[in-house]
Protein backbone atom coordinates (compact mmCIF):
# COMPACT_ATOMS: atom_id res chain seq x y z
CA UNK A 1 0.00 0.00 0.00
CA UNK A 2 1.34 3.44 -0.92
CA UNK A 3 2.36 5.73 1.96
CA UNK A 4 0.40 8.94 2.49
CA UNK A 5 2.40 12.17 2.04
CA UNK A 6 2.36 12.68 5.80
CA UNK A 7 3.54 9.17 6.57
CA UNK A 8 6.29 9.41 3.98
CA UNK A 9 7.44 12.81 5.26
CA UNK A 10 7.35 11.72 8.91
CA UNK A 11 9.32 8.62 8.02
CA UNK A 12 11.89 10.76 6.20
CA UNK A 13 12.04 13.08 9.20
CA UNK A 14 12.60 10.18 11.60
CA UNK A 15 15.54 9.01 9.48
CA UNK A 16 17.28 12.35 9.79
CA UNK A 17 20.79 12.19 11.09
CA UNK A 18 21.46 15.77 11.98
CA UNK A 19 25.17 15.42 11.26
CA UNK A 20 24.47 14.68 7.60
CA UNK A 21 24.15 18.34 6.79
CA UNK A 22 24.73 21.62 8.55
CA UNK A 23 21.94 23.31 10.46
CA UNK A 24 20.73 25.30 7.46
CA UNK A 25 20.62 22.21 5.27
CA UNK A 26 18.68 20.33 7.94
CA UNK A 27 16.18 23.18 8.19
CA UNK A 28 15.78 23.27 4.43
CA UNK A 29 15.03 19.56 4.38
CA UNK A 30 12.39 20.13 7.05
CA UNK A 31 10.68 22.81 4.95
CA UNK A 32 10.69 20.63 1.84
CA UNK A 33 9.22 17.69 3.78
CA UNK A 34 6.58 20.00 5.23
CA UNK A 35 5.36 21.01 1.78
CA UNK A 36 5.22 17.34 0.81
CA UNK A 37 3.31 16.47 3.99
CA UNK A 38 0.77 19.28 3.63
CA UNK A 39 -0.34 19.39 -0.02
CA UNK A 40 -2.31 22.61 0.52
CA UNK A 41 0.95 24.44 1.17
CA UNK A 42 2.61 26.01 -1.84
CA UNK A 43 5.49 27.53 0.12
CA UNK A 44 7.09 26.98 3.48
CA UNK A 45 9.54 28.94 5.62
CA UNK A 46 10.86 28.84 9.16
CA UNK A 47 10.99 31.93 11.33
CA UNK A 48 13.64 31.74 14.01
CA UNK A 49 16.03 33.99 15.92
CA UNK A 50 19.23 34.65 14.01
CA UNK A 51 21.83 36.85 15.70
CA UNK A 52 19.19 38.17 18.05
CA UNK A 53 16.57 39.06 15.44
CA UNK A 54 13.68 37.11 14.05
CA UNK A 55 14.02 36.28 10.38
CA UNK A 56 12.98 33.67 7.86
CA UNK A 57 16.09 31.58 8.12
CA UNK A 58 15.16 28.96 5.51
CA UNK A 59 12.44 28.65 2.89
CA UNK A 60 11.37 26.61 -0.08
CA UNK A 61 10.97 29.66 -2.29
CA UNK A 62 12.31 33.22 -2.25
CA UNK A 63 8.73 34.46 -2.04
CA UNK A 64 8.43 33.36 1.60
CA UNK A 65 11.10 35.70 3.03
CA UNK A 66 9.87 38.53 0.79
CA UNK A 67 6.40 38.21 2.33
CA UNK A 68 7.73 37.71 5.85
CA UNK A 69 9.81 40.86 5.66
CA UNK A 70 6.59 42.85 6.01
CA UNK A 71 6.03 41.42 9.47
CA UNK A 72 9.63 41.92 10.56
CA UNK A 73 9.49 45.53 9.36
CA UNK A 74 6.14 46.25 11.01
CA UNK A 75 6.88 44.22 14.15
CA UNK A 76 3.86 41.95 13.86
CA UNK A 77 2.52 39.06 11.84
CA UNK A 78 1.31 35.49 12.10
CA UNK A 79 4.76 33.88 12.22
CA UNK A 80 5.92 36.14 15.03
CA UNK A 81 2.63 35.62 16.83
CA UNK A 82 2.95 31.83 16.54
CA UNK A 83 6.49 32.02 17.90
CA UNK A 84 5.61 34.35 20.77
CA UNK A 85 2.36 32.70 21.88
CA UNK A 86 3.27 29.11 20.99
CA UNK A 87 -0.13 28.80 19.29
CA UNK A 88 -1.19 28.02 15.75
CA UNK A 89 -2.09 31.21 13.86
CA UNK A 90 -4.07 31.16 10.64
CA UNK A 91 -5.04 33.82 8.15
CA UNK A 92 -7.95 32.39 6.18
CA UNK A 93 -7.87 35.13 3.55
CA UNK A 94 -5.16 37.73 3.17
CA UNK A 95 -7.46 39.94 1.08
CA UNK A 96 -9.97 40.32 3.92
CA UNK A 97 -9.47 42.91 6.66
CA UNK A 98 -7.82 41.73 9.87
CA UNK A 99 -4.71 41.95 12.01
CA UNK A 100 -1.32 42.68 10.43
CA UNK A 101 -2.49 44.58 7.32
CA UNK A 102 1.12 45.07 6.10
CA UNK A 103 1.71 41.33 6.10
CA UNK A 104 -1.66 40.61 4.47
CA UNK A 105 -0.94 43.11 1.73
CA UNK A 106 2.54 41.69 1.07
CA UNK A 107 1.17 38.15 0.94
CA UNK A 108 -1.67 39.07 -1.40
CA UNK A 109 0.74 41.00 -3.63
CA UNK A 110 2.78 37.80 -3.98
CA UNK A 111 -0.28 35.69 -4.79
CA UNK A 112 -0.57 34.14 -1.34
CA UNK A 113 -4.15 34.12 -0.07
CA UNK A 114 -4.00 32.08 3.14
CA UNK A 115 -1.32 31.25 5.69
CA UNK A 116 -0.83 28.81 8.55
CA UNK A 117 1.90 29.40 11.15
CA UNK A 118 2.80 26.72 13.67
CA UNK A 119 5.06 27.10 16.68
CA UNK A 120 8.07 24.83 16.91
CA UNK A 121 8.30 24.08 20.62
CA UNK A 122 10.74 21.95 22.57
CA UNK A 123 10.56 21.62 26.36
CA UNK A 124 7.90 24.35 26.43
CA UNK A 125 10.30 26.80 24.78
CA UNK A 126 9.83 28.16 21.25
CA UNK A 127 12.65 27.37 18.82
CA UNK A 128 10.96 28.74 15.72
CA UNK A 129 7.76 28.92 13.72
CA UNK A 130 6.88 26.84 10.68
CA UNK A 131 5.00 28.94 8.15
CA UNK A 132 2.88 27.54 5.37
CA UNK A 133 1.51 29.62 2.51
CA UNK A 134 -1.28 28.76 0.09
CA UNK A 135 -2.25 30.48 -3.12
CA UNK A 136 -5.91 29.67 -2.37
CA UNK A 137 -8.14 31.53 0.07
CA UNK A 138 -9.04 29.23 2.99
CA UNK A 139 -6.48 26.86 1.61
CA UNK A 140 -5.93 25.00 4.86
CA UNK A 141 -8.69 22.70 6.04
CA UNK A 142 -9.02 20.87 9.33
CA UNK A 143 -7.03 17.90 8.07
CA UNK A 144 -4.22 20.20 6.89
CA UNK A 145 -4.07 21.85 10.30
CA UNK A 146 -3.91 18.49 12.05
CA UNK A 147 -1.24 17.23 9.68
CA UNK A 148 0.81 20.40 9.95
CA UNK A 149 0.56 20.40 13.75
CA UNK A 150 1.72 16.81 13.94
CA UNK A 151 4.54 17.49 11.52
CA UNK A 152 5.61 20.63 13.37
CA UNK A 153 5.90 18.74 16.67
CA UNK A 154 8.28 16.27 15.05
CA UNK A 155 10.15 18.93 13.13
CA UNK A 156 10.75 20.87 16.36
CA UNK A 157 12.59 17.89 17.82
CA UNK A 158 14.74 17.57 14.70
CA UNK A 159 15.57 21.26 14.87
CA UNK A 160 16.44 21.10 18.56
CA UNK A 161 18.66 18.07 17.97
CA UNK A 162 20.32 19.72 14.99
CA UNK A 163 20.91 22.90 16.98
CA UNK A 164 22.40 20.93 19.88
CA UNK A 165 24.59 18.93 17.52
CA UNK A 166 25.97 21.97 15.74
CA UNK A 167 26.37 23.92 18.97
CA UNK A 168 28.51 21.05 20.25
CA UNK A 169 30.48 20.97 17.00
CA UNK A 170 31.05 24.73 17.15
CA UNK A 171 32.11 24.49 20.79
CA UNK A 172 34.54 21.71 20.00
CA UNK A 173 36.05 23.73 17.16
CA UNK A 174 36.24 26.79 19.42
CA UNK A 175 38.03 24.86 22.15
CA UNK A 176 40.48 23.41 19.66
CA UNK A 177 41.36 26.92 18.47
CA UNK A 178 41.48 28.15 22.07
CA UNK A 179 44.09 25.52 22.94
CA UNK A 180 46.30 26.81 20.13
CA UNK A 181 46.19 30.39 21.44
CA UNK A 182 46.61 29.20 25.00
CA UNK A 183 49.89 27.48 24.23
CA UNK A 184 51.76 30.68 23.41
CA UNK A 185 50.39 32.39 26.53
CA UNK A 186 51.60 29.51 28.70
CA UNK A 187 55.00 29.69 27.01
CA UNK A 188 55.22 33.45 27.62
CA UNK A 189 54.32 32.98 31.28
CA UNK A 190 57.14 30.48 31.54
CA UNK A 191 59.58 32.94 30.01
CA UNK A 192 58.51 35.66 32.45
CA UNK A 193 58.64 33.36 35.47
CA UNK A 194 62.20 32.41 34.54
CA UNK A 195 63.28 35.96 33.76
CA UNK A 196 61.65 37.67 36.73
CA UNK A 197 61.54 34.91 39.32
CA UNK A 198 57.80 35.40 39.76
CA UNK A 199 54.93 32.96 40.10
CA UNK A 200 52.42 32.10 37.38
CA UNK A 201 49.76 34.55 38.55
CA UNK A 202 52.24 37.43 38.58
CA UNK A 203 53.44 36.47 35.10
CA UNK A 204 49.84 36.61 33.88
CA UNK A 205 49.40 40.02 35.48
CA UNK A 206 52.49 41.28 33.63
CA UNK A 207 51.01 40.07 30.36
CA UNK A 208 47.69 41.76 31.13
CA UNK A 209 49.36 45.07 31.97
CA UNK A 210 51.35 45.03 28.73
CA UNK A 211 48.20 44.18 26.79
CA UNK A 212 46.34 47.11 28.39
CA UNK A 213 49.22 49.52 27.96
CA UNK A 214 49.64 48.80 24.26
CA UNK A 215 46.00 47.99 23.51
CA UNK A 216 46.84 44.70 21.86
CA UNK A 217 45.58 41.22 22.49
CA UNK A 218 47.12 39.11 25.21
CA UNK A 219 48.27 36.44 22.81
CA UNK A 220 50.04 39.05 20.67
CA UNK A 221 52.00 40.23 23.71
CA UNK A 222 52.75 36.60 24.51
CA UNK A 223 53.87 35.86 20.97
CA UNK A 224 56.30 38.78 21.04
CA UNK A 225 57.76 37.64 24.38
CA UNK A 226 58.25 34.11 23.14
CA UNK A 227 59.73 35.25 19.83
CA UNK A 228 62.09 37.61 21.64
CA UNK A 229 63.16 34.86 24.03
CA UNK A 230 63.84 32.51 21.13
CA UNK A 231 65.85 35.17 19.31
CA UNK A 232 67.88 35.89 22.46
CA UNK A 233 68.50 32.23 22.98
CA UNK A 234 69.98 32.04 19.50
CA UNK A 235 72.11 35.18 19.77
CA UNK A 236 73.16 34.81 23.41
CA UNK A 237 72.27 36.84 26.54
CA UNK A 238 71.68 40.57 26.13
CA UNK A 239 70.49 43.39 28.42
CA UNK A 240 68.49 42.64 31.56
CA UNK A 241 65.21 43.90 30.12
CA UNK A 242 62.65 41.09 30.30
CA UNK A 243 62.04 39.55 26.92
CA UNK A 244 59.56 41.46 24.78
CA UNK A 245 57.94 43.48 27.58
CA UNK B 1 34.52 42.39 45.67
CA UNK B 2 32.53 39.40 44.52
CA UNK B 3 29.53 41.44 43.49
CA UNK B 4 31.68 43.95 41.65
CA UNK B 5 33.58 41.16 39.90
CA UNK B 6 30.50 39.36 38.62
CA UNK B 7 28.92 42.69 37.63
CA UNK B 8 31.96 43.58 35.52
CA UNK B 9 31.92 40.17 33.87
CA UNK B 10 28.18 40.28 33.21
CA UNK B 11 28.55 43.75 31.77
CA UNK B 12 31.21 42.51 29.36
CA UNK B 13 29.06 39.57 28.30
CA UNK B 14 26.09 41.82 27.64
CA UNK B 15 28.10 44.37 25.68
CA UNK B 16 29.62 41.69 23.49
CA UNK B 17 26.42 39.67 23.16
CA UNK B 18 28.34 36.63 24.38
CA UNK B 19 27.00 33.53 26.05
CA UNK B 20 28.64 31.87 29.03
CA UNK B 21 29.96 29.22 26.62
CA UNK B 22 31.57 31.93 24.47
CA UNK B 23 33.32 33.31 27.54
CA UNK B 24 34.36 29.85 28.68
CA UNK B 25 36.12 29.14 25.38
CA UNK B 26 37.74 32.58 25.35
CA UNK B 27 38.92 32.10 28.94
CA UNK B 28 40.49 28.76 28.05
CA UNK B 29 42.32 30.47 25.20
CA UNK B 30 44.00 32.96 27.57
CA UNK B 31 45.05 30.29 30.04
CA UNK B 32 41.99 29.66 32.22
CA UNK B 33 41.37 26.20 33.58
CA UNK B 34 37.70 26.64 34.31
CA UNK B 35 34.82 24.31 33.66
CA UNK B 36 31.87 25.88 31.89
CA UNK B 37 29.97 25.67 35.18
CA UNK B 38 32.76 27.59 36.93
CA UNK B 39 32.36 30.41 34.41
CA UNK B 40 28.61 30.42 34.89
CA UNK B 41 28.99 30.55 38.68
CA UNK B 42 31.53 33.37 38.50
CA UNK B 43 29.33 35.29 36.09
CA UNK B 44 26.17 35.00 38.14
CA UNK B 45 27.98 35.60 41.43
CA UNK B 46 27.16 32.09 42.59
CA UNK B 47 30.79 31.71 43.57
CA UNK B 48 33.34 34.34 44.57
CA UNK B 49 36.09 34.89 42.00
CA UNK B 50 39.68 34.86 43.12
CA UNK B 51 41.79 37.74 41.78
CA UNK B 52 43.39 35.57 39.10
CA UNK B 53 40.03 34.08 38.06
CA UNK B 54 38.59 37.55 37.66
CA UNK B 55 41.60 38.74 35.68
CA UNK B 56 41.50 35.76 33.33
CA UNK B 57 37.82 36.26 32.55
CA UNK B 58 38.29 39.99 32.09
CA UNK B 59 41.34 39.42 29.87
CA UNK B 60 39.27 37.09 27.70
CA UNK B 61 36.55 39.72 27.36
CA UNK B 62 38.94 42.64 26.87
CA UNK B 63 40.74 40.75 24.08
CA UNK B 64 37.50 40.74 22.14
CA UNK B 65 37.01 44.45 22.84
CA UNK B 66 40.46 45.03 21.29
CA UNK B 67 39.14 43.40 18.11
CA UNK B 68 36.25 45.86 18.20
CA UNK B 69 38.52 48.86 18.66
CA UNK B 70 37.76 49.46 22.33
CA UNK B 71 40.73 49.64 24.67
CA UNK B 72 40.28 47.25 27.59
CA UNK B 73 37.08 48.71 29.07
CA UNK B 74 36.66 46.11 31.81
CA UNK B 75 38.44 46.52 35.13
CA UNK B 76 40.99 44.01 36.33
CA UNK B 77 40.90 42.93 39.96
CA UNK B 78 43.36 45.56 41.16
CA UNK B 79 41.29 48.27 39.46
CA UNK B 80 37.99 47.21 41.03
CA UNK B 81 36.75 49.63 43.59
CA UNK B 82 35.74 48.04 46.90
CA UNK B 83 33.01 50.67 47.20
CA UNK B 84 31.24 49.18 44.19
CA UNK B 85 30.99 45.79 45.87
Amino acid sequence: MAESPLTASLAALSRFFVGDGNLEETLERVTRLTVEAVPAADLCGITMPVEGRQRTAVFTDETAPEIDQAQYDSGGGPCLQAFDTQRVVEIASTTEPGPWPEFRRAAADHGIHSTLSLPLVVDKAPVGALNLYSSRPRGFGGADRETATLFASQAAIVLANAQAYWDARDMSAGLSEAMTHRAVIEQAKGVLMGAQGCDEDKAFEILVRASQRENIKLRDVARRIVDTAIARDRTGPGPDQPAGI
Amino acid sequence: MTTASSAVIRSGLQRLGWTVSDLWIAAVSVGGSFSRQDVEDLTTGGRAATPIEHDILVAALNDRFVDLGTNHPLATWSDLRPSTA
